[in-house]
This record gives C-alpha cells, sequence and structure tokens, in this order.
C-alpha cells in the first residue's frame, strides 16, 4: 500500500519489460517517421524580389497551359477609404466583404512576360496566387483590379495589380502596425514541394 | 516532506485509476488513429495541384486529432474532466474514509501531506490528460507527413500562439500541451476541494465534470471575448476553433488555483481528521 524503496523481484522484472517494450515502440515511432518525412521532404523555397523574374509554368488540365515569368514591383496598404477612392471603378469584391471602416488592404502590382507561344489568360493566371506574411501567418486570396485587359500575349510583359484584404487585425494596432508595416508580405505562386514566393515591402498610401 | 511526496506519486502513479484512465484515453486516441488518420492517407493527394498556392497535400497538421476540428477532439474535450479526475483526485476522500490519512497524521504533519497530495494529484491529472493527445501525435506522425505552410494553421486568427504555430507548428504543439497540463492539473485539484465537503465518491468524481461542463455553457455565449474565452473547455481545445484569450486564461487560472489547491491545503491543514 505504501511506497517502499525495495521492489521485489516482480516488481523489478515489470519495471524491465515496461521499459523493453517502451524502447521498441520507440525504435519504431521513429522508424517510421523517418521513412515517411524521407518521401515528404522539406519543400525547397525560390524567392524572388523586386526587379528580379521568376519562371512559372503551371499546367492545370483544360483550365490552364501557360508558361511566364513574374516580378515584383511594389505593394501599398491602403484604407477602405483610400481604397474606394483609387479603385472604387473596378467593382472589387474584397471592398463589398467588409463593413469595418478600420480595415486596411494591400494591393500588389507584379509584371508578367509570357514567354509561351499561346497568349495567357491573366485572370486565371493570377487566380491561383496567395497572399501571405510570416509576421503573423495572415494570408487571403487575391483579387485582380481589371481595366478588362485580360490576355498576355506571347513575348508580352504587362503589369497587374492585385488586391487582397488583411484579415488580421494587428495591421491597424497602434503598437503592431509599424512592425507589420517593415514586415514582408508576399505572393505565393505555389507551395508544395516547391514554394515561388514573391518578396514585396509594404509602402503606406499617403 | 520529499518521502511524503515520493510515496503520493508511487501511490498515484501506480493505481487502478491511472491505468483506466490511460487506457479510456488510448481507446479515444486510437479510434480516431484508425479510423480518422489511415483513411486519411489514401487521400493525401485529393485537391491538391503542385501549381496551386492554396491547394496543400494531407499533412500531418490536418490529420491528428488535436490539429484540425474532429469528432475526437469534440469529445476529447468533454471527457478530460472526467478523465482527470479518475486516477488520484478521490484519493483524499478515500484516504479519508478508509482511516488512512489518521496513521498519516499521526506519523508527519498533515499540511505535508495535502502538499504531496496535491502534487501528486496535479501532475498525474496533466499526465492523463496529455496522453491521449501525445498518443494519437506519435501514431499520426507515423503514417503522414509533417508538412509546414507559411500561413497560420489554426481555424482562428485570434487564435492563442498563433504567431508560434506559423513559425514552428510542433512548438504550438508543445506550448498548448502545457496550457492542457497546467488546467487539467488545477481541475484535478477542484476535486480535492469537493472532498472536504463530500460524502460519496461518486460526488467527488463527477461534481469537477459537471462544474466544468456547465460553467463552459454558461459563459461561451457571453458578447463579451474574455467573459466567452473563460469557458474551460477552450484550455482543451487544441485546433482552438473558438479561442480564449490570455487575459480569460490567466483569470481561470488564479480561479482554480484557488477554488482548489489553495483551498484544500488551508482547509484540510484545519480540518480534523480524527
Amino acid at each position: 500500500m505504501f511506497y517502499n524503496d525495495k521492489k521485489t523481484v516482480k516488481e523489478r522484472n515489470r519495471t524491465v519489460l515496461i521499459w523493453l517494450v517502451a524502447g521498441i515502440a520507440l525504435i519504431i515511432w521513429i522508424a517510421f517517421t523517418i521513412r515517411v518525412n524521407a518521401a515528404f521532404p522539406n519543400k525547397e523555397i525560390i524567392v524572388c524580389h523586386s526587379g528580379e523574374w521568376i519562371d512559372y509554368s503551371p499546367n492545370i488540365d483544360g483550365v490552364i497551359n501557360a508558361d511566364v515569368s513574374i516580378s515584383p514591383v511594389s505593394c501599398t496598404m491602403y484604407t477602405k477609404d483610400d481604397l474606394q477612392k483609387k479603385y472604387g471603378d473596378y467593382n472589387l469584391c474584397f471592398l463589398s466583404d467588409s463593413l469595418n471602416p478600420e480595415i486596411r488592404y494591400l494591393v500588389f502590382e507584379i509584371n508578367i512576360r509570357n514567354n509561351g507561344k499561346e497568349p495567357v489568360n491573366a485572370n486565371r493566371l493570377t487566380s491561383y496566387y496567395l497572399y501571405s506574411t510570416p509576421y503573423n501567418g495572415d494570408y487571403n486570396a487575391l483579387e485582380r483590379i481589371t481595366d478588362g485587359t485580360t490576355d498576355i500575349n506571347p513575348g508580352e510583359t504587362k503589369t497587374f495589380e492585385l488586391c487582397t484584404l488583411i484579415r488580421e487585425k494587428d495591421a491597424v494596432m497602434i503598437n503592431c502596425h509599424e512592425r507589420y508595416v517593415k514586415s514582408d508580405v508576399y505572393i505565393l505562386l505555389t507551395q508544395y514541394p516547391m514554394e515561388r514566393r514573391l518578396v514585396f515591402s509594404i509602402s503606406e498610401q499617403e | 516532506m520529499k518521502r511524503m511526496v515520493k510515496m503520493e506519486l508511487y501511490r498515484a502513479f501506480h493505481g487502478k485509476g491511472f491505468v483506466v484512465s490511460m487506457l479510456l484515453g488510448a481507446m479515444l486516441a486510437l479510434e480516431h488513429f484508425i479510423f480518422r488518420v489511415l483513411p486519411a492517407t489514401e487521400n493525401m493527394f485529393t485537391g491538391y495541384h503542385p501549381d496551386v498556392a492554396s491547394s496543400i497535400i494531407g499533412n500531418l497538421h490536418g490529420s491528428w486529432m488535436g490539429g484540425m476540428i474532429n469528432a475526437e477532439i469534440n469529445i476529447y474535450q468533454m471527457i478530460v474532466f472526467l478523465l482527470v479526475v479518475i486516477p488520484y483526485a478521490g484519493s483524499y476522500y478515500t484516504d479519508k474514509k478508509s482511516g488512512i490519512i489518521k496513521n498519516i497524521s499521526t506519523r508527519g504533519q498533515k499540511k505535508h501531506y495535502l502538499f504531496a497530495k496535491s502534487i501528486a494529484v496535479f501532475i498525474t491529472s496533466g499526465v492523463v490528460a496529455l496522453f491521449p493527445l501525445i498518443l494519437n501525435l506519435m501514431l499520426s506522425s507515423m503514417v503522414m507527413p509533417l508538412v509546414e505552410y507559411d500561413w497560420f494553421q489554426l481555424p482562428a486568427i485570434t487564435a492563442l500562439f498563433k504567431k508560434t504555430s506559423v513559425n514552428n507548428i510542433l512548438l504550438y504543439y508543445f506550448m498548448f500541451g502545457i496550457v492542457i497540463f497546467v488546467f487539467a492539473g488545477l481541475v484535478g485539484g477542484l476535486a480535492l476541494t469537493i472532498s472536504l465537503y463530500a460524502n460519496n465518491l461518486f460526488v467527488v468524481l463527477s461534481l469537477p465534470f459537471l462544474l466544468c461542463i456547465v460553467s463552459s455553457r454558461l459563459v461561451v455565449y457571453s458578447g463579451n471575448a474574455i467573459f466567452r474565452g473563460m469557458a474551460i473547455n477552450k484550455m482543451f481545445y487544441m485546433p482552438q476553433s473558438s479561442p480564449t484569450t490570455y487575459c480569460s486564461m490567466g483569470i481561470l487560472l488564479v480561479a482554480l488555483l484557488f477554488m482548489g489547491y489553495v483551498f484544500f491545503n488551508i482547509k484540510g491543514a484545519r480540518c480534523d481528521v480524527l
């Protein structure tokens, strides 16, 4: 009933058996964990800053087949009112998404160069991208600010603007805002096994 | 004192209640592994395309019990209040009824016994609460890869330790595991306080469960985030679909500490054992 320093042979054998089983289980666990993670290694990350180009060749059956290069140009943070003033004519879905006037938006500018032999539909191409930031892990889809131009002809380079809504309230909190703005933001073209990352620095709309 | 703690820990970890509680937790973890994780390995690439940024392959985080919302984690956050009291939280009551406490109190200081009891209950409750999650995580990691993504991998943007989850999801599991361990230990302490007054072991073991469930349901619909965050089951819900706040967590921690161990040690020392 009470604690006893001296263990009987039976108790000692039981302890040894428990440690033995635990040891074998641990070895099996390590072996299987290594095996499955070796089959799915860490992703390779390709980073592209402003002024650089990154190759991107999406091939999705029946949807898009393109060979393009993309370059990040700029990223600007807007309040809802500022975005409304500048891009109000484009009927952006993100503008109607939230009634909160404190919300912040990011507008990315990217260059896309068509390296293929067929025209590329920019609407489809950009619909697969994702905004994300390592600052707080915020992410969202991107909406193209379109003036009606959709195709990029072979050999042609065009500039496009993509808009997103920052879901995290850090972007407007006094203590966090500055750090948020200083943090990099990404446009992710692909994620796994190869991550293609366009890196932007935020500038604020004055 | 040290010997008393050692003795209580020995009794706690060698009791049938501890084994029963571990087995119940293991059953839940195994059920999730067999019926959710193993079938998920066959659908790892469903909806995945390497050229689409938002498509991801099936991975450990989305599959294991504590990673995303699933039936088992919902069951877990309910039954954990029972699991944590089964191993040793009723031992003060049984010691009192069987007369062991008289022997101990005449051979040593009662406050040392109560302190040792508190430590043993705290540790066993924490271990029992974490065991199903650790077992399930270990089993799941044998068949699902750990692929980390750039965005936060939790359902709610206000989740606790969210930035940690972005940088290192395993560190997030560890940190939330500590939260679960601490709050499980504190719930165990409630049973000790109840055992000062209760006249039935069933009451000692079931009242913490009822208190936690009822209090959680009462505050969960509050419009105030801090008040709403004081639903104790949120401290055991690793996916944090409806997260608590640091302030709620602090208030709850202090309240449970005083209602449980502090009250038990002060009041228990004053109670007459004969």
